[in-house]
């Protein structure tokens, strides 16, 4: 116990050393450009930071962003897990998704911006396009957990008379979460960079995309560092989230509380 | 009711297995089938169990009601640990008296206690085996069937495994596979070579 506790504050240090490099390297960048509007000192992103964070519309703008983010992932991740589960069970349907996701996932995001620029508002591009990044890593992985399945482990849930709902609990599920926790943790980051592409190209009102924009025309270098910064936390901070969420309900999974004998036991 | 093989023959794309077997087997006592390998042993447990129906002729009495079927390869549920596997193969809500005897059955197998809250990645071959032969003998059926059941043990929980073989024969009909001919001495195994 002790030493796991030790290897975590050596990795934490680690990974602290590691920042303080990379951001002296930027200060000193900064410092010897000298040009604040290509590359703004650290402290200058730090004081746009600070005038952005105290300002009451930041929280407007940011609140915006955030909920267009979680409804894009939400929509891609539940149309990737449905459209997944029916392209299993339904082999026309697989042949008939697997063309277009493929041009999906190949097609650049900014061209699907310019696309639904022409046809969709501001909002709905940004989601939109947040739906179509998500969706087919969501519906590839869960087609690639499904085939993943043992088939000698299936033929025990048939020996021993399973249900299909003892079946799909004991064996189906915990191989479809060990494929779609790394894809939706994937997603999130997707769902995040996708968000704010669309909403500086189609200039979303009321988003973070608008304001580096905005900044940007203005040549306020340091606003749009100090926006970006923003999205890096919020898109880190959701990653975090999802993990913390997911090995939550994963390791109820693996526990007795969830199957009802050894949950106690194992620690 | 007994099993009973009418004219059983079993073809994989044109190439015959086996051909017009008969066989009435007793309602208890231990029956080992023999054979070289890729005579069709364990396709033959296949058919009794009821995992494949793909064959010419009868079998009365099997299927997979029937049957309890350790397989040759441990086929665990990797979620579950060791106690898990045991009782979640033959109970949907596991009463108290259900994780005792699966607790029972796998400290008899070797376990320790501790041993039996281990994951199947955690397990060596043997153990993994062993969890195998605890799911099959505590499956209510009246066939067991165990395909080369002490195959990965060693002599220690081999004699241990035959030892409860000889008790379950004395209340179910057991229909084994192996290459070991000191088994079937040791069994007083009926052989039925094919």
């Amino acid at each position: 116990m002790r030493s796991i506790m030790k290897n975590k504050l050596k990795a934490l240090f680690l990974s602290l050393i590691s920042i303080v490099f990379w951001v002296s390297a930027w200060q000193i960048c900064a410092m010897l450009m000298d040009r604040p509007y290509f590359l703004p000192s650290v402290s200058d992103t730090l004081s746009a930071l600070s005038r952005l964070i105290t300002s009451p519309e930041f929280y407007r703008v940011a609140l915006y962003t955030v909920f267009r983010v979680i409804f894009g992932l939400l929509i891609g991740v539940f149309l990737g897990v449905g459209l997944a589960i029916l392209s299993h069970h339904v082999k026309f349907v697989r042949i008939l998704l697997s063309p277009i996701i493929s041009v999906i996932k190949a097609t650049p995001v900014a061209s699907f911006i310019v696309v639904f620029w022409i046809l969709l508002s501001g909002d709905a591009i940004a989601i939109v396009v947040a739906v179509l990044m998500v969706m087919p890593i969501i519906w590839q992985n869960v087609l690639d957990a499904y085939s993943s399945i043992d088939k000698d482990t299936e033929e025990m849930c048939r020996a021993y008379e399973f249900s299909r709902l003892k079946k799909f609990r004991l064996l189906t599920l915990p191989t479809l979460l060990k494929f779609f926790i790394p894809a939706l943790i994937t997603s999130v980051g997707l769902a995040w960079k996708s968000e704010i592409a669309a909403e500086i190209i189609a200039y979303t009102k009321n988003s973070i995309g608008q304001y580096i924009n905005d900044a940007k025309y203005n040549l306020l270098t340091a606003e749009v560092f100090a926006w970006t910064l923003v999205v890096i936390i919020f898109s880190i901070a959701f990653e975090r989230l999802a993990r913390l969420a997911l090995a939550a309900l994963t390791k109820k999974r693996r526990g007795y509380a969830f199957y009802g004998t050894d949950t106690e036991k194992r620690k | 009711m007994a099993l009973i093989l009418k004219n059983v023959s079993k073809s994989f794309d044109e190439k015959r297995i086996f051909s017009s077997l008969s066989y009435e087997f007793s309602d208890t006592g231990i029956y080992a089938i023999c054979g070289e390998s890729g005579k069709g042993k364990t396709t033959l447990l296949r058919l009794i169990s009821g995992l494949d129906n793909d064959f010419e002729g009868e079998i009365v009495g099997g299927g997979i009601k029937n049957v309890s079927y350790a397989f040759q390869e441990p086929r665990l549920l990797p979620t579950l640990t060791t106690i898990d596997n045991v009782i979640f193969a033959n109970h949907d809500k596991p009463d108290d008296a259900a994780v005792k005897k699966a607790t029972n059955m796998l400290l008899r197998l070797g376990f320790s206690e501790e041993d039996t809250h281990l994951f199947p990645e955690e397990l060596s071959g043997g153990m993994r085996q062993r969890v195998t032969l605890a799911r099959a003998f505590l499956r209510d059926a009246p066939i067991l069937l165990l395909d080369e059941p002490t195959k990965e043990l060693d002599a220690e929980n081999a004699s241990i495994v035959k030892e409860i073989i000889k008790e379950e024969s004395k209340r179910r009909l057991v229909i084994l596979v192996t290459h070991n001919e000191a088994d079937l001495s040791e069994l007083d195994a009926v052989a039925l070579k094919i």
